[in-house]
């Protein structure tokens, strides 16, 4: 399985380099894999497929990776900010995504949120993940500083990715890099053969 | 509130009150949904040793399988045996990709990402994989 970048459509690639998800480049203090979401940067095109399959594109970048795959990949989704689509059609979308097709352990989801009046909204979202996956589903409320400070007790350093600013230049950056080594992997694939 | 029953952009799980003559109410969609209750019932109803499982995977503490290259290739070869098992309704995606690409069959580092997804529980492993090709709908067409 391997899915290149050209499979994706241009708003595909587009929300994809405002890192609204994204899988961190360092692992966390365990060695697992973190991935990133800004729920309210994403952006419901028409095609309500599309959010599925840029989550599958990132996932899918540490397919290869036997220590991620050994120890597993934290989901970290963030509900603050202001929301580009309904929040209950971003809920609607992710629900597509086949959370128990998943071809790697998922360690654990630690939902942030800092407004109180989400917080039904997020316990509803436990009902779209298997249930394996709902008993490894923790909810972290309070300001940036607190809940930075609940996440490091899990081994988490997620803050600067979750509380950024929409102009932070150094991410900008870090992101341009990921997707400059993805190309080059799918490069690399066109050139022999996908990586499985 | 009020959500209407056809607008209810959830689908029809969401909006399925216990009374299906009244009407739903957003309060009653969100807390009628999942509570904490019910992870509580969920963890109480595991033994000790899965809840400290679940913990240990939790706080990144858990160990993680010795991988020797005996341990490795019997539990491929388990896992193929349970490929072998499913019916062909239920390896048909799988079928279609070792068709398109036979490699898949072979390739040890590609049953062994599906193992470790399942701690080596092979069947598990098994029914994963075949799960996963059937996903080219929502994926896109994958490359073989």
């Amino acid at each position: 399985m391997y899915l290149p970048i050209v499979q994706l459509t241009k708003e595909d690639q587009a929300t994809f380099r405002t890192g609204a998800f994204r899988m961190l480049p360092d692992r966390d203090r365990s060695g697992r894999g973190v991935f990133v979401a800004r729920l309210a940067d994403y952006n419901i095109t028409n095609n309500v497929k599309s959010i599925a399959r840029r989550g599958w594109y990132v996932y899918s970048a540490v397919e290869d990776d036997p220590q991620i795959q050994r120890r597993g990949i934290v989901t970290v989704p963030y509900f603050g900010g202001n929301w580009k689509s309904s929040p209950l059609e971003v809920l609607r979308v992710a629900s597509l995504y086949p959370f128990d097709a998943q071809p790697f352990h998922e360690v654990s989801t630690h939902c942030v949120y800092s407004d109180s009046t989400r917080r039904d909204l997020i316990q509803t979202i436990r009902k779209f993940f298997p249930k394996d996956v709902r008993m490894r589903f923790r909810l972290h409320f309070g300001s940036p500083l607190e809940t930075e400070y609940v996440l490091r007790t899990f081994g988490l350093d997620v803050s600067r990715e979750l509380f950024r600013e929409s102009d932070d230049e150094e991410l900008s950056r870090s992101i341009e890099e990921d997707i400059r080594k993805r190309q080059q992997l799918d490069d690399d694939w066109c050139l022999s053969e996908a990586p499985y | 509130m009020i959500i209407p029953r056809e607008e209810c952009s959830l689908g029809s799980w969401f909006c399925n009150p216990l009374d299906s003559s009244k009407p739903v109410t957003r309060t009653d969609a969100f807390l009628g949904s999942y509570t904490d209750a019910d992870l509580a019932a969920y963890l109480n109803a595991l033994s000790f040793g899965e809840r400290q499982r679940v913990e240990e995977d939790i706080h990144g503490v858990a160990d993680v399988t010795e991988e020797t290259f005996d341990y490795v290739s019997a539990k491929i070869e388990e896992m193929q045996q349970a490929l072998s098992r499913l019916s062909p309704q239920q390896r048909q995606a799988w079928d279609r990709a070792v068709f398109l690409r036979p490699a898949f069959a072979e390739d040890p580092k590609f049953h062994l990402m599906f193992l470790r997804a399942h701690r080596f529980r092979h069947d598990d492993a098994a029914v994963l994989l075949q799960h996963t090709f059937e996903q080219n709908e929502i994926f896109g067409e994958m490359i073989y």
